[in-house]
């Protein structure tokens, strides 16, 4: 069997981010669906996940979905487009859910919080399918995909998340501010471009992957007046991937603030960046909603040849 | 509870406001209807032709007429598929033997962006799309 294929349903930070200026790289909240055979993973569930859901909806065409939901952490968005997500409602339909116990609650608990009393008119219990809730251990297997999670420094914690079968090494780490855990912080806090030093388990951890998706919410500049957001500057994703060496690096967690044209801008600085820095060959790019792709090392477009005479 | 404040649940229509919408309806009956047309120009490469996307399904390849980038053995014969849903166009990798790249990135299925680069064996196109009337205008009509 192949490897594991991604397709992305919502790549923006913070908020829904609609309109024109966003559209071509997305404003939904984070979702991103993996799949292996017929494995399907989604990792969590901004407001990506109601058109994720309309469209297995479409494609299943009454047939029962099974799914895996694994959430990094429970921040609004990545959690507020789970009562919008259809495929719940329908009797028949399975779905395994994995989060992080918080001292407020379970994963059970806190989801079904945003659909109690005045915030939701439809309650957690409403939904049809079958579901499971189970606190995420450091490492557990997904029908034959194995799966570790790391703590990664954001307000309130975040779970990374790396998935591996047959060869394909996914990394999904949203929401992270790497600075806040290099061991030379103060250092790189006086100078940007200082390399960060972190601690071997943390590299080791974004080791090697086929697609890495990391939070690239900022530019050097705005981070300057960002420090304790939780979110990574360009500087900081560059340095990693010095160290961690992906084959390719999807910017994600798009900062609302940013157009297109600002997206676009900040993986060409960063593709730029990583270059100088001695990594040649990793492709970089900006997450895109809806954009799907194999994780696998990429294939390089071919050469092109000039146009034979008329 | 009753508290004076009008109940918009249950409005009445006016009989102003249905003249007004029949005065809409009859405006969008006479608009002529528009449909949007995908372009593929090509900006470096092999293939010289503009591939015009103005079905709802079209599959771009090797043997493919009206969709071929010419002589290219590097084009798979069936090579992809971009559906046009009203102003969207989808494009389908169809297990081609070299890929498709999108802004340089290899796609299964992406959705096209005005003024994205589109690779297709030894030739890249740039996407645009137009707007146009659905049949040709007669004379006299708009």
């Amino acid at each position: 069997m192949n490897g594991l294929t991604v397709q992305f349903w919502g790549t923006r930070g913070s908020i829904p981010t609609p309109g024109r200026h966003t559209e071509k790289y997305g404003g939904n909240t984070t979702c991103v669906e993996l799949r292996h055979g017929d494995t399907q993973v989604v990792l969590d569930a901004g407001s990506g996940i109601r058109q994720l859901g309309a469209a297995w909806m479409q494609e299943t065409a009454g047939k029962p979905i099974r799914a895996h939901l694994l959430f990094t952490h429970l921040h609004w968005d990545h959690i507020q487009g789970f009562p919008f997500f259809a495929p719940a409602y329908r009797k028949g339909n399975s779905f395994t859910v994995y989060g992080e116990q918080r001292p407020d609650g379970g994963i059970r608990e806190l989801l079904g919080g945003q659909m109690r009393g005045s915030y939701f008119p439809v309650p957690l219990a409403a939904m049809q399918a079958e579901l499971s809730f189970h606190d995420t251990a450091p490492e557990f297997a997904v029908e034959g995909i194995t799966v570790r999670t790391a703590r990664l420094p954001h307000p309130g914690g975040c779970l990374g998340y790396r998935l591996e079968v047959a060869g394909s090494v996914f990394v999904f780490a949203t929401d992270s501010e790497l600075d806040g855990v290099a061991l030379n912080k103060d250092a790189v806090q006086a100078d940007h471009a200082a390399p960060r030093e972190y601690e071997p388990a943390l590299v080791e951890f974004f080791r090697g992957a086929n697609l890495l998706v990391i939070d690239c919410q900022y530019t050097d500049e705005e981070y300057a007046g960002r420090r304790g957001w939780g979110h990574n500057s360009i500087a900081t994703v560059v340095d990693l991937c010095r160290q961690a060496r992906p084959d390719a690096v999807a910017l994600f967690h798009h900062d609302p603030e940013s157009n297109d044209d600002k997206v676009l801008a900040m993986a060409d600085e960063t593709a730029r960046r990583l270059e100088s820095a001695g990594v040649t060959g990793a492709l970089v790019f900006a997450a895109r909603e809806r954009l799907a792709m194999k994780v696998e090392k990429p294939t390089c477009p071919l050469a092109l040849p000039a146009a034979a005479p008329r | 509870m009753p508290d004076g404040r009008p109940d918009l649940f249950t409005p009445t229509v006016s009989r102003e406001v249905t003249v007004g919408r029949e005065a809409t309806a009859r405006f969008r009956r006479e608009r002529p209807t528009l449909r949007w047309v995908g372009v593929l120009t090509p900006i470096a490469g092999l293939a010289r032709a503009t591939l015009r996307l103005d079905q709802d399904e079209t599959i771009v390849g090797r043997e493919q007429d009206r969709y071929s980038p010419g002589y290219d053995e590097s084009v798979s014969r069936r090579h992809a598929r971009i559906t046009r849903r009203g102003d969207e166009f989808v494009l389908e990798d169809l297990g081609s033997f070299n890929g498709t790249h999108v802004e340089g990135v290899p796609v299964l299925s992406c959705v096209l962006f005005d003024g994205d680069t589109v690779q297709f064996g030894q030739t890249l196109y740039n996407f645009g799309r137009i707007l146009e009337p659905a049949r040709p205008a007669r004379e006299g009509q708009p």
